[in-house]
């Protein structure tokens, strides 16, 4: 009689057991000043959840999402607790500086960890980590890829200008512009740095008509780029090209900013509109670009920037690496991670080892233009669909 | 000539939409003694009733902005009523404390309702300038420097020459002597209530169209019309305008004029606070009212 009350408990434990989910950390900027980045983020993983209606190889999956306010300080703290939480998966955070932060409280247990965010480089840090999957072209990448297209459309000596913000993304940015721009026959005649929530850029826009650049370059994001830009407008700054990273991209910049996003450059590893073709052996999780948009305009009510895109397609090869793996078995998801090949909404989705970052995926992004409220791919060559045009 | 032309035209318009910000603030603290944390997010939700009209209907936010300042009136009214009425004896932490969880109730029902993407309305002639040559007007930062003008000449108006205003004078210089007087003093504290949040819905209207937006807005809003008030001298009202040119002229002059000043200019309010508090303890003006 004890041994079947024993065998009834074990069975009912086994059974318990069995139904555990298995738990990923997504740790975001849900407040703050990256607040639009980490909203991403948090759509990216419940639609990629979605998509494996919530469970991986039969067995549930839940996501620990964590707010780290758009603070390092914070962004420590949450990794910490998810580490301390025993999570041995993870993906986010959004901003550099978040993942920067994140970085000493993650070498406590090195869970693996789908990056999907930090243009700027952590390689030197964790690069060579054989637990870090880097989803994401890294600032030099976008840096190269925008120097590159500028010396297609400037001729050599050309003057350019760069403003950049206060922070780890304009600081780190800023060294690539310059190596690359510099390599690019072109010169650099101004550099003027912003404080990140400045209201009133009408000083610095000043300081950079005198410089008469044939192209400004503007290492700022968020909300810092929608008041710059406008600002820039209203000072009808007679610059030819505008540049930015993949903001220009974003449906919300474009509408924060109405008819002052023509002519804008931006550089993204997605770009709304383009005709990437799925994958065919999984097609459910990663459908042709133009059926993955409508999923997500249907679930969030707005087409996808190159943030969700990305956000997306780091929790869903998450995901699929635990389909594969059969589960929780971090060495085999490890694996599963190494040799996975698969078409995303941001191209080809496979790890290698590119620089000093052991996995690394996505670091040719593409240079477009704002021209009538569409992206026009403008380089590299072979994937451009028009010529870029100078600002009237 | 052209720096220093620029530099005045900005350093003037950014003065008036702060003065637009801060006013309010002053009033409601100057008349009912209490730091209203609700003011930065009246701010936030007036720019997003500015904002959704417009995105949804292309209703110009200047048209939306008369029915926002009246809704705005009496949700301010409201919220001291039903809020606010009953704990004016209690301590002003308490009093703090109250108005500052409502703010952040609020605020997580704007992210709730609208997550934290950043907005902003785009009417045309908020990204058009007057071309004067050698520089030039932004048309949005005018009309919010048109809009404080007009709406500050109309509270000084009514405060000086209407029954309801001098009782608002009256409460603020003397709570007993007004009750003596016959003033109504709850009604008139509904009365500042709602008038100090329709100044402050008006300021976040104009922000809609001139900066992004987001549910987070209220918070640097509420901080930077602290630091106004308190420059300017609590409670007063043409201290509250005095500092906010102050500020605005001290932010503008060192982004213009000290290298990567951009980098720097939020941190001249503090610095300038500190150095007025020390010199000015109650404030360029003096403290109007004892807290």
């Amino acid at each position: 009689m004890i041994s079947a009350a024993w065998l009834a408990v074990s069975v009912a434990g086994g059974a318990a057991r069995a139904e555990e989910p298995i738990k990923i950390g997504a740790a975001y900027e849900l407040s703050g000043h990256f607040v639009s980045f980490g909203a991403a983020g948090k759509r990216g993983v419940e639609l990629a959840l979605e998509a494996f209606h919530g469970k991986v190889a039969g067995k549930p999956v839940e996501v620990v999402f964590k707010d780290n306010r758009s603070d390092a300080q914070t962004a420590a703290s949450t990794m910490n607790e998810l580490i301390q939480d025993k999570i041995k998966y993870l993906v986010g955070p959004a901003s550099s500086v978040s993942i920067a932060a994140s970085i000493p409280a993650w070498r406590q247990a090195k869970p693996i960890w789908v990056a999907s965010g930090a243009t700027t480089a952590i390689e030197e840090q964790i690069g060579q980590e054989p637990n870090l999957y880097h989803i994401y072209p890294y600032t030099y990448d976008y840096q190269r890829a925008t120097a590159a297209a500028l010396k297609a459309i400037l001729p050599p000596g050309a003057p350019i200008a760069v403003i950049y913000a206060d922070d780890n993304y304009g600081r780190a940015s800023l060294k690539s512009v310059q190596k690359y721009v510099t390599e690019a026959g072109l010169k650099i005649v101004a550099e003027e740095l912003i404080r990140p929530g400045s209201s009133d850029l009408n000083p610095t826009l000043t300081k950079i008509r005198v410089a008469r650049p044939q192209a400004l370059i503007n290492l700022v994001q968020a909300a810092d780029l929608i008041t710059l830009t406008k600002q820039i407008q209203i000072a009808r700054l007679k610059v030819p090209y505008l540049v930015s990273g993949g903001d220009v991209g974003s449906p919300e910049w474009q509408q924060s900013v109405g008819d002052a996003q023509e002519g804008w450059i931006g550089v993204t590893p997605f770009a709304l509109g383009a005709k990437r073709i799925g994958d065919k052996k999984r097609a459910d999780i990663f459908p042709p670009q133009d059926e993955w948009e409508k999923r997500f305009e249907k679930k969030f009510g707005a087409p996808p920037n190159w943030n969700d895109a990305a956000h997306y397609t780091a929790a869903a090869m998450l995901l699929l690496a635990l389909d594969e793996a059969d589960g929780d078995n971090p060495e085999k998801v490890s694996a599963a991670l190494n040799s996975m090949d698969v078409q995303t909404p941001m191209g080809r989705g496979r790890f290698e080892k590119i620089n000093k970052t052991l996995h690394q995926s996505f670091s040719d992004p593409l240079v477009f233009q704002r021209q009538g409220g569409h992206n026009v791919v403008i380089y590299p060559k072979d994937a451009a669909t028009g010529p870029a045009k100078p600002r009237s | 000539m052209t720096l220093y032309l620029q530099f005045l035209i900005d350093a003037i318009l950014l003065s008036g939409i702060y003065a637009l910000m801060s006013l309010g603030l002053s009033l409601s603290l100057g008349v009912t003694r209490i730091l209203n944390f609700t003011h930065g997010e009246a701010v936030m939700l007036a720019a997003y009733g500015a904002f959704w009209p417009f995105f949804l209907f292309g209703t110009d936010p200047l048209l939306a902005l008369p029915v926002i300042i009246v809704l705005a009136f009496l949700a301010g009214a409201g919220l001291f009523r039903f809020f606010l009425q009953d704990m004016i004896k209690v301590p002003h932490f308490n009093q703090i404390l109250l108005t500052f969880g409502i703010a952040l109730v609020l605020q997580n029902i704007a992210v709730i309702l609208w997550h934290g993407d950043l907005r902003s309305a785009t009417p045309d002639y908020a990204l058009e300038a007057i071309d004067l040559g050698v520089a030039f007007i932004p048309v949005g930062r005018l009309i919010g420097f048109g809009l404080a003008v007009v709406l500050s000449g109309a509270l000084f108006v009514w405060l000086r020459y209407t029954f309801a205003g001098r009782a608002v004078r009256a409460l603020a210089e003397h709570r007993d002597a007004a009750a003596l007087m016959g003033i109504d003093i709850l009604k008139t504290y509904r009365l500042s209530f709602g008038i100090s949040t329709a100044l402050a819905a008006a300021s976040g209207v104009i922000l809609s169209m001139i900066s992004p937006i987001s549910p987070f807005l209220g918070l640097s809003a509420l901080i930077k019309s602290i630091e106004i008030i308190v420059l300017g001298g609590i409670g007063s009202l043409v201290g509250t305008i005095l500092g906010a040119l102050i500020l605005g002229v001290a932010e503008t002059a060192v982004a213009y004029f000290v290298p990567d000043g951009s980098g720097w200019a939020p941190g001249v309010g503090f610095s300038l606070l500190f150095l007025i508090l020390i010199l000015r303890p109650r404030g360029v003006r003096g403290q109007a009212v004892e807290i």
